[in-house]
């Protein structure tokens, strides 16, 4: 057995083994004769990733810098609607105000009385109108 | 579309695979935390296209691939503008040759910085399957649809590429042990 093959025998078990930490001038001069070993070299290295160390605090860094291009969306949080919720107070108690005018009443509402209901309910109307603008204000800003 | 606190989540499962792949295309070591951030940076301005039609590593290769290549242009630029091109090229393997070549052991930092040069004269390609073949162990499919390109190319590139690798190591590590 010639000296290349036995190079070649233990050059290609070390590599196998993963050991490519150095080579003598020997082995050298056969890795550049030699095309099958010189291919499993250049195969292993390429295996072998670059040792390459993470700035600490790399990920923080990146979300930093999204935050300055993109300014973060505020986080939704459920509002009551005031304004609607007003609006609908209002406009129930004022039906209720009816029902009780029409039907609990000892009599039906005379003349007089019946304007005084429509002014009533012209006033929870508005009071309505009003909440219902403000409640609509409040959910756009 | 992930919000930032979920895209960080995101920076740092993959944050080692960008850092090794990109350390290895662009050959240098220089600017590498930068790059990397600009590869986040666009994954995250792309995730609002990105349907999940593709698995999210492929997307990222892609773009990994993209900076790299911006890089290479930039640094081929820097180098063209360089007066002392010429002068600085090489100086590595000169102040070797002054050691006794029959004594000299080929340590592994030598054989890596023979690597990183012979890498470096690749065409871009061929570089890049390589890289995503060997070192990513990336499948030829999964090559395929990173790089967009048939299947049967992928293959010629890798072979090809493995070919000239292995020669121009071989020419590195002769040079390295010839006297000058």
């Amino acid at each position: 057995m010639d000296d290349s093959k036995i190079i070649c025998g233990a050059l290609q078990s070390r590599m196998e083994e993963g050991v490519i930490s150095e080579f003598t001038p020997a082995e050298n001069e056969h890795l550049i004769l030699c095309d099958a070993c010189a291919e499993q070299l250049t195969e292993r290295m390429l295996q072998e990733p670059p040792v390459v160390s993470i700035p600490a605090g790399f990920a923080a860094r990146v979300r930093s810098q999204l935050s300055a291009e993109h300014k973060e969306p505020a986080i939704r949080r459920w509002a009551p609607d005031f304004g609607f919720v007003i609006a609908v107070t209002v406009l129930l108690l004022a039906a209720f105000a009816w029902i009780v005018l029409l039907f609990a009443a000892p009599q039906r509402p005379a003349l007089g009385g019946l304007t005084s209901v429509l002014a009533l309910c012209t006033f929870t109307c508005e009071i309505a109108g009003i909440g219902l603008w403000l409640g609509v204000r409040v959910s756009s800003e | 579309m992930p919000t930032p606190a979920e895209f960080e989540e995101i920076v740092r499962q993959h944050q080692s695979m960008v850092f090794r792949t990109l350390a290895r295309l662009v050959c240098s070591r220089e600017h590498l935390e930068d790059l990397a951030q600009e590869v986040f940076l666009r994954l995250y301005r792309a995730m609002g296209n990105f349907r999940g039609d593709a698995e999210l590593s492929t997307y990222l290769y892609r773009i990994i691939l993209n900076v790299a290549r911006d890089e290479w242009k930039r640094q081929r630029r820097e180098q063209s503008n360089r007066s002392l091109s010429d002068e600085e090229a090489g100086w590595e393997d000169r102040l070797a040759s002054h050691l006794p070549n029959a004594e000299r052991v080929a340590s592994g930092r030598e054989l890596r910085d023979h690597l990183k040069r012979a890498l470096a004269e690749l065409t871009p390609v061929e570089r890049e399957v390589l890289i995503l073949f060997h070192q990513e162990e990336c499948t030829y499919q999964q090559i395929a649809a990173i790089l967009n390109l048939p299947l049967g190319t992928v293959r010629t590139h890798l072979h090809r590429g493995r070919q000239k690798l292995r020669e121009k190591m071989q020419e590195r590590m002769d040079l390295w042990m010839t006297p000058k």
